[in-house]
């Protein structure tokens, strides 16, 4: 039996609120910032998307996603 | 009615001014519901009416009162002192309100804005253009009116009526220029919470920009009549302290709306 090491976003000290959407938000922006400045294939990029994965409702991630597709997403990325 | 007496208060004659004051507000404030809600201007064009013929008529008896009944002795003008202070202070309350909206929304802009401000797509003005341009208009304004505050202490009535009528005109100068960013403004007051509290505070102020230069209007008016004297003023002093007032409100709305926040 392999071990599962469970693992979610640590803390950050930039969030220090319960209210975690900016945490949620700001990783967001980073990893698709990250992504456009080092291409894709940046693994250092995957950080701020496991944050995002784990902090984010998945709502917000598709809504996102939509927004960036149609080019009305609002943050500057 | 006798103006004798062996006190030194002024008691008020019966006057029709606070009923029809009372109305005009009440009509002014149902007639903006209307206005906002079946966009049909006319009531609140009445309340306006109504509230203007009022303060013109009871300002009118006011002066009556004080220039030409000389009911406004040393005692009656601490009085009016501390009311013109009181109402000041309740003006800054008022403004502090709107800063407090701005800075609520600026600081921590939402992520519905995308956390920047300004707010992805709206094209702020540049601050070094009319907004700073207003700003020297409304500073050297409160140079004048003080030009025109030491000419009237000094019993000099031209140079009194000239620092009286550079003020105004640098208020209609100022209020001029703000039309025309308003006009040209590629934001509205509908887009987002930027243009919200932009036309909010700096619509709230052009209001008091025309208020007040109306005031000092008056004030030179009554100066062309004859009505101060180098020593029994107020009714300038205080149009000078509501400038300043004004003048003071627009150097922080320069400093943080447009330029820290554009």
């Amino acid at each position: 039996m392999s071990a599962y090491k469970l693992e979610t976003a640590p803390f950050d000290p930039r969030f220090p609120n319960q209210n975690v959407t900016r945490y949620c938000y700001q990783s967001y922006i980073d990893f698709h910032r990250c992504q456009k400045k080092r291409g894709e294939d940046f693994a250092p990029c995957n950080y701020f998307q496991k944050v995002y994965k784990s902090m984010c409702p998945n709502a917000w991630v598709e809504k996102w996603d939509d927004q960036r597709e149609s080019g009305t997403f609002p943050g500057r990325i | 009615m006798s103006t004798h007496s062996n006190h030194p208060f002024h008691l008020v004659d019966y006057s029709p001014w606070p009923l029809t004051g009372a109305i005009g507000a009440m009509t002014t404030v149902s007639g903006m519901v209307k206005w906002f809600h079946q966009y049909d201007i006319s009531l609140f064009f009445l309340g306006n009416i109504i509230t203007i013929l009022t303060v013109y008529q009871w300002w009118r008896d006011v002066s009556r009162e004080s220039t030409y009944q000389g009911l406004h002795t040393y005692a009656v003008t601490i009085g009016l002192r501390w009311g013109m202070i009181l109402f000041i202070l309740s003006e800054v309350l008022f403004f502090v309100s709107f800063f407090w909206a701005f800075f609520h929304s600026s600081l921590s802009p939402a992520i519905e804005l995308g956390a920047s401000w300004p707010p992805l797509g709206i094209i702020s003005f540049n601050p070094f253009q009319i907004p700073l341009l207003n700003t020297a208009i409304l500073l050297a304004s409160g140079v004048t009116v003080t030009w025109a505050h030491h000419s009237l202490m000094e019993s000099n009535h031209s140079q009194t009526t000239q620092g009286l009528f550079f003020t105004v005109l640098l208020g209609i100068y100022f209020t001029i220029l703000q039309a025309y960013e308003y006009i040209e403004a590629p934001f509205t007051i509908a887009d987002s919470v930027y243009g919200s509290t932009f036309y909010m505070a700096t619509g709230f102020h052009g209001v008091h920009v025309l208020i007040g230069t109306t005031f000092l209007l008056v004030c030179l008016l009554r100066h062309l009549n004859n009505h101060f004297s180098k020593n029994h003023h107020f009714g300038f002093e205080a149009a000078a302290w509501y400038w300043h007032f004004v003048d003071v409100v627009w150097l922080f709305l320069y400093i943080t709306i447009y330029w820290w926040g554009g």
